[in-house]
Parts: C-alpha cells; sequence; structure tokens
C-alpha cells in the first residue's frame, strides 16, 4: 500500500508585536488538535491540508512518515 | 355492472379519478381476477401484484433482448440453458403467486417460443386496440398501460416503441399515463389523435391536454436505450455505478467514524474501477472471477462501514463485465440488508448532505452581522460576508487538498464532492464548538476583509470593536491605498486577549501581544490591549511612552496607537506575501534581508523597536511611509522594486 506523505508546510512562522518588543513563534498545525487546527480553516490553506491528511491517514492506517 | 370491491362501476370508458380506477363490471372484475390490480389511494395510479409484475418483466426483457439479436428460428435452435432458466422462473413465480400471468400453455414455452408469443400478442393488442374482444389480449394491454404508471413507465414506453406503434396507437397509449390524476379524465377513444399533430386527450370538460411532455419523454427512453445498446463502449451503465458510489458514500452518514470509512469504499471502489479496465482490456475468466470479488467486496467493505448511516443496495444492472444475473447474485444478500429492520431504523439518520446542510444553516445563525446602520457608519463602502461566501472557500480548498493528496484514488468529482461535504461539516462543526466565530465585513471597492471576533465571555453575542475601531481599520486601509499601489485584498482581524487564536500563541506572548500576523490571515490587533496601554501611559506621565524613538510614529493617543499599530502588522503582512514564496508558509525573511543589502536600507535607523530585527524595521519603515509618506530614498527603491510605490499605481 502506498505511503501517505505530508505534502503540505506544517509550520507557521507567527509575529506577534508587544509593548516591550517583538516576538516570533512558529506554530506546528500538525501538533495541534482539532479543535486549535479549526481556527485556521478560512484562512490558512495548510490547515486545510492538514485535516484531509489526518482524515486519510488514521483511515489507511499508514506509519507517519511525513517530512516536517 | 359488476361492483368489484376494488373499482368503482363507470360507464364504458376508463376513468382516473383522484385516489381511484374505475373500470367497467365484467372487464374490471377480469382484470381483478386475473391481475390483481389494485388502486393505490396515494396516488390514483394503477399498481399491479409485484409478483406477477416481475414475471412480466422478465417476459418482456426477453423479447427485447431477440429484437436487437436476430436468432435463429425455433426448428434449428435448441432451448439455451438461460430459457430453461427463464422458464422455470416464469412457472414458479406464477404457480407460487397462484396468478395466471399468461394465457395457458404459455407456462411450458421455450423462451423463443415465449418471445414469439409475446410479439404475436402485442401485435394484436395494437391492431385491435382496448376494445379487443380477446380477455387476454385486452388484459395484457391493460396491463401494459398500467406498468407504465407504476415505476415502469421508462422501459414500457420504450418497448412499445419497439413495436413500432405509429402516434395514435402512441397516443392511444400515452393517454393511459395521464399526467394528471387530480383531474376526471375520460379517454375519448373514438376520436383517435390525428397522427400529424401533436397527441391530445380530451376530458369531460372538453379541454385538452398536451401530451408532448410525454412524446419527449418516450424519444429520451428511446435514445438513451439506444445508447445503453451500444454497451460496452458505451458507459451509460457503468455510469450508473458512479451513482451508486455516490449515494454509497452520502448514505455513510456524518458521523467521524462514517466520515473515515468513506476512504474505506474509494478504496474498494478502485479496485472494482481497475479490474473492470482489466477485463475489458483482457477478457478471461480469471480477470472476470477477479472483478466479481471486487464488486462483493465493494458491496460488504459498504455495509460494514454502515454505522450511523443507511444502507442502500446496489441499483445497477450491467458493468460490461458481469451479467444481470451474476450482479443480482452478487447484490441479493446485501438486499437483505437494505430491507433490515436496523436499516430502517437508521434510515432517520441524515445523509452526508443533510448533516452538510444543517451544519451551514447552524453556522450562518451562530454567525453575527453588523447592521446596515453600523455598515452605513463606516467609511467606505462596506457589506456583510455571508457565510455561503466562507464555506464556499473552504469547501474549494478542502476539494484542492484532497486532490492533492489523494490524487491515486481516482475519485471523481461527485464523489469527492460527498466527501468534502462531509469535511467541511465536521470542521464547521469543529469550528463552532471553539466558540470562536466571528461577524465579517467587506470593502466593495478593494475586497479589504475586517473580522470582529466575538467576545470570548459575552453571553449576549457581542464583538471585539466598536463602531470607533472600525472608522480607525476603515481610514488606516484608505491610507495604503492612497500610499502605496497595493491591489490585492487585505484582511484584519480585531480579537480579544481571551479569544482562542490569540491564547494559542502561547502564555509568554498571548499575555502580552498588541497585534500579530502570519501568512495567509492577515494582521490581528487587540484594542482592548492598545487602550489599556494608552490609559496606563496616561495615568502615569500624562502621556504614554514618552521615547518617541520606541516606534518610527509618536503614539500620544489611542487612534494614532490603533492606527500605527494595524499598518504595522499589514507591513508584516506584505512581507509574507512579497518576499515569501508562492504557496509555502514562509515569513519571507530572508529574502526581504537579501534586497535590503541590495537596495541599501540596512542599517538605516528607523526605530529602536524596528532595530529588533528586519521584520520589525520594514513593519516600522512601512508604517511611517504611509502616515507621514517619508521614507528614504533606498526604501523608497525597496517598494518600487515590488511594485509598491504609489506612483507605480496602474503597473500592477
Amino acid at each position: 500500500m502506498a505511503k501517505l506523505i505530508r505534502q503540505h508546510q506544517t509550520k507557521l512562522p507567527i509575529i506577534i508585536d508587544t509593548e516591550d518588543g517583538p516576538e516570533e513563534i512558529t506554530i506546528d498545525l500538525a501538533e495541534l488538535s482539532d479543535d486549535e487546527l479549526a481556527q485556521y480553516i478560512f484562512d490558512v490553506p495548510q490547515a486545510v491540508e492538514e485535516i484531509v491528511y489526518r482524515e486519510l491517514n488514521a483511515q489507511l492506517g499508514i506509519q507517519d512518515n511525513d517530512n516536517k | 355492472m359488476k361492483e368489484t370491491g376494488f373499482f368503482d362501476t363507470v360507464d364504458d370508458n376508463i376513468i382516473y379519478r383522484p385516489g381511484k380506477y374505475t373500470i367497467k363490471g365484467d372487464r374490471a372484475q377480469d382484470l381483478y381476477d386475473r391481475y390483481r390490480f389494485y388502486a393505490d389511494p396515494r396516488n390514483g395510479f394503477l399498481q399491479t401484484d409485484p409478483d406477477l409484475h416481475y414475471a412480466g418483466q422478465r417476459a418482456v426483457e426477453s423479447f427485447k433482448k431477440s429484437a436487437e439479436t436476430p436468432s435463429a428460428t425455433k426448428e434449428e435452435k435448441a432451448p439455451s440453458k438461460r430459457a430453461k432458466d427463464l422458464e422455470k422462473e416464469v412457472s414458479e413465480r406464477v404457480n407460487s403467486a397462484s396468478l395466471d400471468s399468461f394465457p395457458d400453455g404459455w407456462q411450458t414455452l421455450s423462451e423463443e417460443e415465449l418471445e414469439e408469443k409475446i410479439r404475436d400478442d402485442y401485435k394484436a393488442l395494437i391492431q385491435t386496440g382496448p376494445t379487443s374482444s380477446s380477455p387476454s389480449a385486452q388484459a395484457r394491454f391493460d396491463r401494459l398501460v398500467a406498468e407504465t404508471e407504476d415505476g415502469f413507465a421508462a422501459r414500457r414506453l420504450s418497448e412499445i416503441a419497439d413495436y413500432k406503434l405509429d402516434s395514435n396507437e402512441l397516443a392511444r397509449l400515452q393517454g393511459r399515463e395521464f399526467p394528471f390524476p387530480e383531474a376526471e379524465i375520460v379517454i375519448d377513444e373514438s376520436s383517435p389523435t390525428p397522427s400529424d399533430s401533436t397527441p391530445t386527450v380530451k376530458t369531460k370538460l372538453n379541454k385538452e391536454f398536451d401530451l408532448s411532455v410525454l412524446e419527449e419523454r418516450r424519444k429520451a427512453r428511446q435514445a438513451a436505450a439506444e445508447a445503453a445498446a451500444q454497451f460496452p463502449t458505451n458507459t451509460a451503465s457503468w455510469e450508473s455505478l458512479d451513482d451508486f458510489i455516490e449515494k454509497a458514500l452520502d448514505s455513510l452518514g456524518g458521523s467521524s467514524s462514517s466520515r473515515l470509512a468513506q476512504v474505506d469504499v474509494i478504496a474498494a471502489v478502485k479496485k472494482v474501477q481497475d479490474s473492470r479496465q482489466k477485463y475489458l482490456s483482457e477478457p478471461s475468466d480469471a480477470n472476470k472471477n477477479e472483478h466479481s470479488e471486487n464488486v462483493k467486496n465493494l458491496l460488504r467493505t459498504h455495509q460494514s462501514s454502515i454505522i450511523s448511516g443507511r444502507y442502500i443496495a446496489i441499483p445497477y444492472k450491467s458493468d460490461g463485465v458481469l451479467t444481470p444475473r451474476e450482479i443480482a447474485e452478487l447484490n441479493a444478500p446485501f438486499q437483505k440488508e437494505a430491507n433490515s429492520e436496523e436499516n430502517l431504523r437508521r434510515a432517520k439518520a441524515p445523509t452526508v448532505t443533510e448533516s452538510y446542510n444543517k451544519a451551514v444553516a447552524d453556522l450562518r445563525r451562530d454567525t453575527p452581522a453588523l447592521s446596515q446602520n453600523q455598515l452605513s457608519n463606516i467609511p467606505g463602502k462596506w457589506s456583510n460576508v455571508s457565510v455561503e461566501d466562507r464555506v464556499s472557500q473552504l469547501e474549494q480548498t478542502a476539494r484542492d487538498a484532497f486532490r492533492n493528496a489523494f490524487s491515486n484514488a481516482d475519485v471523481n468529482d461527485r464523489q469527492r464532492d460527498v466527501i468534502i461535504k462531509n469535511l467541511v461539516a465536521s470542521n464547521i462543526r469543529t469550528f463552532m464548538t471553539s466558540r470562536s466565530n466571528y461577524a465579517e465585513i467587506k470593502n466593495d471597492d478593494t475586497g479589504d476583509i475586517v473580522r470582529l471576533y466575538k467576545a470570548p465571555r459575552s453571553t449576549s453575542g457581542g464583538l471585539i470593536g466598536d463602531q470607533n475601531d472600525l472608522r480607525l481599520i476603515s481610514e488606516s486601509l484608505d491610507e495604503i491605498r492612497k500610499a502605496t499601489n497595493l491591489t490585492t485584498p487585505i484582511k484584519v482581524s480585531l480579537v480579544a486577549p481571551g479569544s482562542k487564536i490569540n491564547e494559542m500563541l502561547g502564555q509568554t506572548a498571548g499575555a502580552r501581544s498588541l497585534g500579530f500576523a502570519f501568512p495567509g490571515a492577515g494582521t490581528h490587533i487587540l484594542p482592548q490591549r492598545l487602550l489599556d496601554m494608552i490609559r496606563r501611559g496616561n495615568s502615569s506621565s500624562g502621556e504614554y511612552n514618552p521615547d518617541t524613538s520606541w516606534h518610527s510614529v509618536p503614539q500620544p493617543d489611542y487612534e494614532t496607537a490603533f492606527k500605527h499599530t494595524a499598518i504595522h502588522e499589514i507591513g508584516h503582512v506584505l512581507m509574507y506575501q512579497f518576499w515569501g514564496r508562492d504557496n509555502v508558509i514562509s515569513d519571507g525573511k530572508t529574502a526581504l534581508a537579501n534586497d535590503y543589502r541590495t537596495f541599501g536600507v540596512s542599517g538605516q535607523k528607523i526605530s529602536r523597536y524596528g532595530a529588533k530585527n528586519v521584520a520589525e524595521h520594514f513593519a516600522e519603515a512601512y508604517a511611517r511611509y504611509v502616515m507621514t509618506g517619508d521614507a528614504t530614498p533606498e526604501f523608497r527603491n525597496l517598494l518600487a522594486s515590488k511594485g509598491l510605490l504609489k506612483s507605480q499605481q496602474g503597473e500592477n
């Protein structure tokens, strides 16, 4: 059976500006819960790709072989 | 006149009435005795006993087959196994139902003989019409007419056409399949319809009904029958399997488990499609057996995948590999499931489509909107973004994502749509559960979007941002449009410290954020934090942040702080957009830094905040450029390299 590979990038860089100065973080979409992932579904195509990936991967039972 | 118990008594003509089918005495009794006709009170159509119906159907199919393939005479040809099977089947059905579906002696005829009898009988029917004195011919004529009305119209009218009826004869038959059951109709057989005009039937009220619709349907059926006759080069029959697959996926229901099960069904479908193609390329018993196993596996997989949905039986008759009988045999065990009590109970469960429609409707109800008064008070032309637009965009993204991730599945668009709907519905539910919904308004001229998140703990549906904030956003966007050659829409979101999307930044950053930005979603502003910051400054020193070197534009008040923050964050978005890589999440910082060196921007002082890194420097310099028009020649050259200068308007 063909292996399902994450074709999408999962790292989401975020720039945060505060009173004290800027901060930069990276959120890994692959590590978000479904609930958290839903926050990005209307904006970040990779979030939707992650959802599709999870659907297919969970059903096919394929060992994770992603490129994250 | 004789009362039958089922039929009213009438005069010499056949009369349709709501919920009734009336036939004169002896003739009605004959029909009832021989064929168990009964009236269906729901639609006023005549019904026949299902068993008898089936036997008749088989006989007509046999006849049709012989008409398509000229066969040898009965003297030259021994009865085939299929003929014997048919004979046995007809005999068994007739005997078991105790119905005299065929004249005496017909049950023992071979298939060819039976076909010939039927052909002659129909010819006699056509020649004599419904006033024939032959009881059996008359009965079968009426039965043929009746069957056009209980779900077999397509087959029957097509078959009638095969007997080369002229338009008068056809009109006479079609008149029985009258599409106006609510009207009291008398078939006026004394005045046959002229053959050179559209068939009509007169009523007691002398009203003429146009039967051209029936004529068109007949032609369409004939065309479909001709197309099907070209199988397997024509795919008409095979497409019915696609219909089944689509319905099968839809029937799995909207639960998470069922959603996942769709992939199982898709995989089984793929095998069926592959094995069919294999057989068509290389017909052999082995390939046929493999295909048969794959069809069986598809049926089994679908059945076992049913959790909250409903099972449907496979409806197609032929796939170019298996005969209708072979398909029927494969389907039979699963047909029992379709009729089971459990399945009937599950039939109340929503299909994927129903779940999807409900999810969209729920999202529509959950989504706040600005009043016309609020919209009209914002500078510019603004309108609410519809939920349908949001969902449509999400669907398109999901469709693309599914195609990319599962391209090998060979799933057609219709099947994919069912899966996408399921996926979208599921995620709409998750999204709503997270209580992160928002109102969205759109500038009709620029396409800019402003999103107002729901207040996290509000029970009254309050939104983050007030009318003043909306004014400030609109003015900021307007200043950007006037100062910069930017043609793409911008998205600005107003969020609260307790909004989930802010809390996801983490305790450290999320607790102190004034604004943030990431690729795809534009900029986010926290008005409450900005207001608190300004108030703190005022309470302690009477002026917020007297260190004017902190930002590129001094922020003495809320309005300036708000606008600067908005334009600063949009500066980050421009970096993602113009220096990031297409279709890949990238902050673009490396490319921007390279261009800074190329155009000599690096090293220029803009503010202490901008000195933190190249991204902040760009955002600070961009905010100053938009708000004051002040920019170094090097920074202008940098903007010009991306076509962003005001003087470049119209070039993009």
